[in-house]
């Protein structure tokens, strides 16, 4: 029985987190796990994105779809320490996760001369850091249960090692600081205690350094009107070894700019099917993005360039996500993963807000520890409850 | 045969001369009725509808008579005065203004005797030191009422008050420096002779950039050694050829943005801060199947040039972006971060865009950034195509009547102007008002000057019907006001810019004051002593 709590309850740290641990129902991996002190995990991993939104166009008042790609090399790293008692178990670790993003052109540059260091992808000084703090703790006793999991992050982009010929032209700069902690409780019943019902919430503050307009938080003082919540229900099924689940959300997502502000709310499916050595995973979310504020626009709300009446419009923008993965753990500790998502957002009304993005992910991971599935140490699945699904963010 | 044939030509032109007075009268006499040509025409120093004609006595009446008998003519007829011819006789001077240009109707009066000389009203140019704040008041109230957009921002009355008040630069060389990184500028223009700065102390990264430089050239060494090239405008020639010489007006985009900055009074138009200099930065690529794509590498290799001259010391002080796209590039954003640090850093002004929305576009809506919206010149009424939003800073003139059409008037290659609408147009102005407050007040910070241009905006505009739907619910979409050169200048404050961010730095529900990793402390702490204890039991 306590594999089965085990079972259901990590994958959804692993979404937050990024860690997988024991995955097997078998009591033998608890106690192999309750053996590890620690865990360590090094994942290097190759990324590629394009993402489609509007531009200006070369004509005044125009607007053109425009699709760019960027390429990902990452390479994760970290430590943890389980903890096991007799109804609280978690984890709390220090993750490195660092990626080097470039451009087609950056590229193009490097391949010409291969010799200039200052175009080399891997360049100290294009390295983005995120030093995050993870934790997880969960209380669960009888088929109740409540746990918080999340993670503090620091992150910064460039470096002082290596600098190019013409000094510090990428700085060493702060980026953004992250906290994301999500409490939630739950039950499970069946005969097997095979399913699993759960409510949370995130707390989560984006503070960016370089923008304010990309500082958010995902609840206020305002009650509950601002905060964030979802329902999630699980079901293990034994004999295909299949998890499939189903999640309900209303995030609220608070900026300093008030016509930031919005609301998303939305449905998403997802099944994970674990036959060894293989794991094999499914999801699709539907959403939509609710504006508090009305924006101005044309007379009849309507996107028409140069309109000249003015009303106040209510935005709301259609999402839905889509993504499939897969990933072969090899003995070990050893484990290959790939991933696809596509996400878009649309509007019908003002276009101009619509974007897509699709990603490519290919990871290899390689740990030790009670860390029997690295499937990723970042979310390649993208995730449902960060507001703005762009290249940067991801 | 033919050499002695203009050899008595000439023994009989000086003979003539000679014999009616010398070769000035000869020249005189031959020219006595004038018309300005086209390029007096272009350059503004007559209108081709008023002259100047010498009546002789005793033809007064019949003079009058002709002109408003002349059929199809109208117009004006003033007498100036009396003046003498070059033999003493006495001639009544009139002004003439035609609704229409009559070249012909003049030489026939001049056949019949009726006047004895007409010459275009020439229209002379004050020569303004640019320093003589007080003569610009003047020179900009007398020549340019008409000009809305300068009227809007109270720009007669600042030069007026920077006179009073002694404040203006001790020489022209300690002015500001404003980059325009566009279409490259046509250095050779009228209107921006003396008004471009001139590169004397090296390439600075771009190799012979001592007119500016062109930034597209070096987008393949975005980060690398610089090696930017000469613009690419013909050498910023005046007709400003794109590459393979199919397009003219490749740079009427940066002469135009220059003009509004740092234009000389022209006809119809001037500068908003005569003391400024433009240093002209190509960003815009005139290749031929890439025309009018502006690279973030492009961007990034301008604003290292920028770098390069300021840490040479040139009072680079404000960078005008014209332009603008929605997505971020995180390199261009740490730049102008970097750019745009410390009091002395330099402040950065871009056009919100002109797509009639409330997207961010980049770089306007960065934090170091102020972002103009296009208001009209006249009703203050966002134009129509003018984007708008919480991250928008400042209005500014972008549209309105300009004399031949709508927007602003200003400089084009060619020595010539036109009136061009939109945020592009809008920026400039408060670049312009920028370098003006900077140039009056050289001790100021980056962070006084971009909160005094804030502040002392006029915030009527939200007063404005048709404006409402931008000001509702206390979100101003367009800005804190109306750029105000007066009240810039003066510091007379009308509205509180101060800002009261929601979401601050740290933990909690509004944050903590304290950086870096210490919130953690508060977050780990209890879950960790809670952790421990459990774990105990």
């Amino acid at each position: 029985m306590k594999s089965l709590r085990v079972m259901c309850f990590l994958p959804l740290f692993s979404l937050v987190t990024g860690l997988s641990f024991a995955e097997e129902p078998e009591a033998a991996t608890v106690a192999e796990a309750r053996s590890n002190r620690y865990y360590w995990f090094v994942q290097p991993g190759y990324q590629f994105d394009s993402e489609g939104a509007s531009q200006p166009g070369t004509e005044p008042g125009k607007v053109e779809s425009e699709t760019v790609q960027e390429y990902v090399f990452m390479l994760n790293t970290g430590i943890g320490f389980p903890f096991q008692g007799s109804v609280l178990r978690g984890a709390i670790g220090y993750h490195l996760l660092m990626n080097w993003r470039q451009d087609s052109e950056h590229l193009d540059r490097y391949q010409r001369d291969p010799g200039n260091f200052d175009y080399f992808p891997l360049a100290p000084r294009y390295t983005n850091r995120k030093h995050r703090l993870v934790l997880q703790v969960v209380n669960e006793e009888d088929g109740l249960s409540f746990g918080l999991k999340g993670y503090a992050e620091f992150e910064r982009y460039g470096s002082d090692i290596a600098k190019g010929p013409k000094e510090e032209r990428i700085p060493n700069t702060n980026v953004a600081q992250r906290y994301d902690w999500r409490p939630y409780g739950g039950f499970r019943y069946g005969d097997e205690l095979q399913h699993q019902f759960k409510v949370g919430t995130i707390f989560r503050k984006n503070f960016s350094f370089l923008s304010q307009r990309e500082t958010y938080q995902t609840y206020g003082s305002g009650g509950l009107a601002n905060q964030s919540f979802d329902i999630e229900h699980q079901s293990y099924f034994d004999d295909v070894g299949t998890t499939v689940g189903f999640k309900g959300f209303s995030y609220s997502f608070t900026y300093n700019s008030q016509d930031q502000d919005f609301v998303r709310q939305g449905i998403k499916f997802s099944a994970t099917n674990i036959t060894k050595p293989f794991e094999f995973g499914a999801r699709f979310a539907s959403y939509r993005d609710m504006y508090d504020q009305d924006v101005p626009g044309s007379f009849d709300c309507k996107y028409g360039g140069m309109n000249s009446g003015v009303a106040l419009c209510q935005r709301e923008d259609q999402g839905a996500l889509y993504g499939v993965h897969a990933t072969y753990n090899l003995e070990g500790g050893h484990v290959f993963s790939v991933a696809f998502n596509h996400m878009a957002t649309s509007n019908a009304d003002f276009p101009i807000y619509d974007r897509s993005r699709s990603s490519l992910l290919l990871v290899y991971g390689f740990s030790e520890g009670p860390l029997t599935s690295l499937p990723r140490f970042q979310d390649i699945h993208g995730d449902e409850a960060h507001p703005q699904h762009t290249l940067e963010n991801f | 045969m033919a050499y002695l044939t203009k050899g008595l030509i000439l023994i009989q032109f000086f003979i003539l001369s000679c014999g009616t007075g010398g070769f000035e009268k000869f020249w005189d006499r031959a020219h006595q009725v004038r018309h300005p040509s086209t390029s007096d025409l272009k350059a503004g120093m007559a209108t081709g509808t008023s002259y100047v004609v010498g009546v002789p006595e005793g033809q007064v009446d019949s003079f009058q008579q002709a002109f408003g008998e002349s059929g199809g003519l109208s117009g004006s007829l003033k007498i100036l005065g009396t003046v003498k011819d070059e033999d003493g006789a006495p001639l009544t001077a009139f002004q003439m203004e035609f609704d229409e240009i009559t070249p012909t109707i003049l030489d026939a009066w001049l056949s019949d005797g009726l006047i004895a000389y007409a010459e275009p009203d020439w229209k002379s140019k004050i020569h303004v030191d640019d320093r003589d704040y007080g003569r610009l008041a003047l020179t900009y109230r007398q020549e340019l009422s008409s000009a809305h957009w300068l009227n809007q921002i109270n720009l007669s009355a600042a030069f007026d008050a920077i006179d009073a008040g002694g404040v203006g630069l001790r020489s022209l060389s300690d002015g500001p420096i404003i980059a325009v990184l566009d279409s490259g500028v046509d250095i050779q223009h009228p209107a921006l002779s003396g008004r471009i700065f001139q590169n004397k102390g090296g390439d600075a990264g771009c190799q012979g950039s001592f007119f500016g430089c062109n930034a597209t050239a070096s987008q393949l060494d975005s980060f690398g050694d610089g090696q930017v090239w000469p613009v690419g405008t013909e050498s910023f020639g005046q007709r400003c050829l794109s590459p393979d010489r199919s397009v003219e007006t490749i740079c009427s985009h940066g002469t135009h943005v220059a003009g509004i900055i740092a234009a000389k009074v022209q006809e119809g138009y001037g500068g908003i801060c005569p003391s400024c200099r433009i240093l002209p930065i190509k960003v815009v690529d005139g290749s031929a199947g890439d025309f009018g794509a502006i690279y973030d590498s492009s961007l990034i290799a301008a604003l290292n040039y920028v770098r390069e001259l300021r840490g040479r010391g040139e009072p680079i002080k404000i960078v005008n972006a014209s332009f603008g796209k929605f997505r971020r590039s995180k390199t261009l954003g740490l730049l102008i971060k970097e750019l745009a640090s410390g009091d002395q850093g330099v402040l950065f002004v871009a056009a919100a865009g002109n797509e009639n929305t409330a997207k961010e576009p980049y770089p306007a809506s960065l934090d170091e950034v102020l972002a103009v919206a296009n208001v009209d010149s006249q009703t203050m009424i966002r134009d129509t195509s003018s984007n708008f939003g919480s991250w928008v800073d400042l209005a500014a003139p972008g549209s309105g009547d300009c004399g031949a059409g709508s927007g602003i008037r200003s400089s084009v290659p060619g020595g010539s102007d036109q009136c061009s609408r939109g945020t592009s147009f809008a920026a400039p102005v408060v670049s312009g008002v920028a370098g003006l407050l900077w140039a009056s007040w050289p001790q100021m910070t980056l962070t006084e000057l971009r909160t005094r241009l804030m502040a002392t905006s006029n915030p009527a505009l939200y007063e404005v019907k048709a404006n409402e739907a931008f000001g509702y619910n206390q979100q101003k979409m367009l800005g804190a006001g109306i750029i105000d050169a007066l009240a810039a200048v003066e510091g007379t404050v009308r509205i509180d810019v101060s800002q009261n961010q929601k979401i601050r730095q740290g933990c909690g529900i509004v944050g903590l004051s304290m950086a870096g990793w210490s919130p953690l402390l508060f977050l780990f702490g209890p879950l960790l002593g809670c952790v421990m204890l459990r774990s105990r039991s």
